[in-house]
C-alpha cells in the first residue's frame, strides 16, 4: 500500500458514515480515524488570540473599518496647525469628516458612513497610504 | 429682462438706440426701460442717453458679471450657470455649499473679492478685489474616485492655454499644478472631493488667478507675480475667464472619454518641473532627486542619489537651486 492508496482511502472514509477503520495488508497497518463532530473536520483549529488580527476577534467583528478609496497621503487635520478632525473615543455623526486624504493637490475629504465611536486611526499624520487601506476603525453607536 | 436691454445696447456698438424700438422688443413700457437703464448705470455700467437718439453703451465696467462672461462665451455646459458674489469669503466653500444643494454640472461661482481665500492645508491667498479670477467649478466627473486626481493637473494645462490665448504670456506648469511666470506664482488651484469608495459626489476646482494685481504684500511678493506685471497691460479677466471655460470643457472632454494620457502629453510639454534637481517636501520628510518623469497616473518619478526611484503623490516641489 502506497501514500496514493491510503490518501484514497481517506477520501473514501471522509465521504462514508464510516468514523473509523484499520486495514492490514502485505504486512502493513493503517488505521484511520475520522474526527468526531461530522465530516471534514468541522472543528477548526482555534486561532491563538495574540496572532489574531482585529478584525476577526468577537469584539472588533462589530467595528467598521473605514477605507482609503485612492492613493495618496493622510491628513488627520485640515491644517498642520490645526486640531484633528478627530480623536479616538469621539462619537462621529455619518457625514462628519475624518480625514484628508491628498493626492496631486486633490483633497479629499473622507466622512463617516455610520454614527459612531472612533475606536481606532490605524495610520499617522503625513503618512502615505494605498487604495483600499484601512483608515480608521468605527464601532456604529444608534 | 434688464440683460436684455444691454444686449440690445451691445448689439449697436457705440451707436444710439432709442427707447421706442427697446420698448417694441421688450414689450415693456418707457418707465420699464428706464428703470432697467438705472439698474445697469448702478452695475457700472456707462450709458448715455440723449434726448430723441434714445440710449448709447458707452462702457462697460471691469467685473465678472455672469451675463458679461456668457456674453460669446462658446460652451455647453461648464460655467453655464454662474453663481456671482461681490464678496465672498470663499468661492470653494460656496461652491461645496451649491453642490450640495444640486447646482448643475459645470457650475461657476465666482466672487470679485475673496475675504478669506484658501490654499492647501489651511494656506490663505491673496483675493483682492477686481484683480483677478478668484473662481470654483462645480463638476460630477463619472469616473472612479482614485482615476480623478490628474483633474488637477488637466486644470493646470486649461488656465496656463487660457493665459497663452488672452494675455500672450507663456506660464510654466510645476508639479503637479502650479503656474509660473518669471519663476513666480501667477495662479493657484485647490481641488477638493467629496467621494465614497466607488462614487464622487462632488468636485471643486477652485482656481485663483492673478489677473492685474500690481502690488502684493509682504512675503508673497517674492513667490508671486501677475499677469499685468509680466505682460506690461491690464488683461482683460472677462475674456481670461472666457477662454478658461473653453479650454477647460475641450480638455475635460477629452479626459472623460480617452483618459489622461492625451492630457498628460500636453501637461508634460508646458511643464518646467522634469529633467532637473528638485526637493520635495511633505509633513514627513524633505527629500532631494532629480525629477526625471511622471508617470501615467501623474506621479512625479523622482530619482534619488543612491539610485532608488520614488513615484511621489502628494508633495511641495521647490525648484529652487540647493
Amino acid at each position: 500500500m502506497d501514500l496514493r492508496e491510503i490518501r484514497e482511502l481517506v477520501k473514501l472514509i471522509d465521504q462514508t458514515g464510516i468514523s473509523e477503520l484499520s486495514i492490514e495488508s502485505n504486512g502493513m497497518r493503517v488505521a484511520i480515524k475520522k474526527n468526531p463532530g461530522g465530516p471534514q473536520g468541522a472543528e477548526e483549529r482555534p486561532v491563538p488570540a495574540a496572532f489574531a488580527p482585529p478584525a476577526e476577534t468577537k469584539e472588533t467583528a462589530k467595528f467598521i473599518p473605514v477605507a482609503s478609496p485612492m492613493v495618496g497621503t493622510f491628513y488627520r487635520a485640515p491644517a498642520p496647525d490645526a486640531p484633528p478632525y478627530v480623536q479616538p473615543g469621539d462619537i462621529v455623526q455619518k457625514g462628519q469628516t475624518l480625514c484628508l486624504i491628498e493626492a496631486m493637490k486633490m483633497m479629499n475629504e473622507i466622512k463617516a458612513e455610520v454614527t459612531g465611536e472612533v475606536v481606532e486611526i490605524l495610520v499617522e499624520n503625513g503618512e502615505p497610504v494605498e487604495y483600499g487601506q484601512p483608515l480608521f476603525y468605527l464601532r456604529p453607536v444608534s | 429682462m434688464k440683460e436684455q436691454v444691454l444686449h440690445l445696447l451691445k448689439k449697436q456698438q457705440s451707436e444710439f438706440v432709442s427707447g421706442e424700438l427697446i420698448c417694441k422688443n421688450l414689450g415693456v413700457s418707457r418707465t420699464a426701460v428706464w428703470k432697467h437703464i438705472q439698474a445697469l448705470r448702478a452695475e457700472g455700467y456707462e450709458i448715455v442717453s440723449q434726448p430723441r437718439a434714445g440710449y448709447r453703451l458707452a462702457g462697460v465696467p471691469d467685473r465678472l458679471y455672469p451675463q458679461e462672461i456668457l456674453s460669446g462665451l462658446k460652451t455647453e455646459f461648464m460655467g453655464r450657470r454662474i453663481f456671482y458674489f461681490a464678496q465672498a469669503p470663499s468661492t470653494n466653500v460656496l461652491a461645496r455649499e451649491l453642490a450640495l444643494a444640486g447646482a448643475p454640472d459645470g457650475a461657476l461661482v465666482v466672487a470679485e473679492e475673496q475675504t478669506g481665500g484658501r490654499g492647501r492645508l489651511g494656506r490663505g491667498w491673496f483675493s483682492p478685489a477686481g484683480k483677478g479670477i478668484w473662481c470654483s467649478l462645480i463638476l460630477y466627473p463619472p469616473v472612479n474616485p482614485a482615476a480623478a486626481p490628474p483633474l488637477t493637473m488637466l486644470t493646470a494645462v486649461a488656465v496656463a492655454r487660457a493665459v497663452r490665448l488672452v494675455a500672450g504670456l507663456a506660464p510654466g506648469i510645476k508639479w503637479p499644478n502650479d503656474l509660473l511666470l518669471e519663476g513666480k506664482k501667477i495662479c493657484g488651484i485647490l481641488t477638493e472631493m467629496s467621494a465614497e469608495m466607488e462614487r464622487i459626489n462632488y468636485l471643486i476646482i477652485g482656481t485663483g488667478i492673478n489677473v492685474n494685481i500690481e502690488n502684493f504684500p509682504g512675503e508673497i511678493a517674492n513667490a508671486a507675480t501677475s499677469l499685468k506685471a509680466c505682460a506690461g497691460r491690464t488683461v482683460s479677466r472677462v475674456e481670461l475667464l472666457q477662454a478658461y471655460l473653453q479650454e477647460m470643457e475641450q480638455l475635460y472632454r477629452i479626459w472623460i472619454k480617452e483618459g489622461f494620457a492625451p492630457v498628460l502629453k500636453l501637461w508634460k510639454d508646458l511643464c518646467v518641473t522634469l529633467q532637473r534637481p528638485v526637493r520635495v517636501s511633505s509633513l514627513k520628510e524633505s527629500i532631494e532627486g532629480w525629477a526625471e518623469d511622471v508617470d501615467e497616473e501623474g506621479n512625479l518619478v523622482l530619482r534619488l542619489a543612491d539610485g532608488t526611484v520614488r513615484h511621489i503623490t502628494a508633495g511641495e516641489v521647490s525648484l529652487r537651486p540647493f
